[in-house]
């Protein structure tokens, strides 16, 4: 028996044998995504696309700002408190042999000699 | 024999020991005489005070009294002082003499000053005392000066005879700075001969002082050096 060909009158694109013209409407924003595949290279690109961006914009601001700050005065750097001399090194760790030689250096280095100077009133009796 | 044995050997111990002891016992006088004066001179400002207010004559009498007895007060802690500071520079007899001569005039004034009766007497010994002062002022710091000179000097000794017991180089690696050293001891030295006011002392001290402490950091540097000189030489 042959297979009779149907043809539903009321959907011409469904007719094999319909011509579109020219008139016809293109294709929306949203109909031409649908087109386009989602694949993860793309969305690597896209990714990448908006990092680049961002750090644009972030550099951009930065360098705004820098440049409007020009004039204020650097910190001043932070002085590392001087430390005696003699504590840098342990005195420990001197040979035992010139441990008493340094010692006796040390307190001639501190010594003061306890005499204070009096304080005369010379205008007593005038 | 035990006696001489005794004496030859036991003395220079008992020697050594006395200059501190004897420094100790002079300055504690120095420091008992110097209360004294201090409260004979607080005495005197209130016996000064009433008699300007009433000029009376017993504040007068009570004024004199209590000027002569600061002024016999502050002889006695002067020549304390000087007693005591004569004897840290043994090194320096010209110096001890200089002092010497400064304890005799106060002692001389001792007399003198328990003679004065009137306001006028003691007037003209105070003024004649404030051109004294001036020399006593210059012997004092010139001493307190040598005194420290003199300390740094045998510090700087020390540390020449460590160098060369441990086997380090001191005329390679620290003449240098002796030679600094003794620069600024000699700066120091020199301020003492700055020239005088009859009836005010020019004082120098302050400015010698800071010279003596840039030597004592020289000082200082070297022994750090040595130290870590001779940390880092020992076998581990």
């Amino acid at each position: 028996m042959d297979e009779k060909i149907y043809q539903n009158i009321d959907h011409p694109k469904d007719n094999p044998d319909y011509i579109p013209t020219t008139s016809e409407k293109p294709l929306t924003n949203s109909q031409t995504k649908d087109k386009i595949k989602l694949t993860p290279k793309i969305i690597l690109l896209l990714v990448l696309a908006f990092i680049i961006l961002s750090l644009s914009i972030t550099a951009l601001i930065v360098t705004r700002n820098r440049q409007q700050n020009t004039n204020i005065t650097p910190n001043p750097t932070p002085i590392v408190p001087v430390l005696d001399d003699s504590t840098k090194l342990n005195d420990s760790l001197i040979p035992t042999q010139y441990q008493d030689a340094f010692n006796e250096i040390n307190q001639d280095l501190e010594f003061q000699l306890d005499l204070p100077v009096p304080q005369i009133d010379t205008k007593v009796g005038l | 024999m035990w006696i001489l044995f005794f004496l030859f050997f036991c003395q220079p111990l008992f020697a050594q020991n006395s200059t501190p002891d004897l420094f100790d016992q002079y300055r504690n006088d120095y420091l008992y005489q110097r209360d004294l004066y201090q409260n004979n001179h607080q005495k005197y400002l209130s016996k000064k005070n009433a008699y300007s207010q009433y000029q009376t004559v017993t504040a007068e009498t009570e004024l004199i009294t209590a000027t002569k007895d600061t002024l016999l007060s502050q002889n006695l802690t002067l020549k304390a002082y000087l007693m005591a500071l004569r004897i840290t520079i043994p090194q320096n007899p010209e110096l001890q003499n200089e002092l010497q001569k400064q304890e005799d005039w106060l002692t001389s004034q001792e007399s003198t000053l328990r003679n004065l009766s009137t306001i006028q007497d003691l007037k003209i010994w105070s003024e004649n005392f404030q051109k004294k002062y001036v020399t006593i002022q210059v012997q004092i710091y010139t001493s307190l000066l040598n005194q420290k000179t003199n300390h740094l000097q045998k510090t700087l000794l020390k540390l020449k005879n460590l160098a060369q017991n441990s086997g380090i180089d001191w005329s390679r690696n620290y003449q240098d700075k002796e030679t600094q050293f003794n620069n600024f001891i000699e700066q120091a030295q020199e301020k003492t001969k700055i020239a005088q006011y009859e009836d005010r002392f020019n004082n120098f001290y302050p400015q010698a002082v800071e010279l003596t402490e840039s030597a004592k950091n020289i000082l200082s540097s070297i022994r750090n050096d040595l130290k870590s000189t001779l940390i880092k030489s020992q076998p581990n």
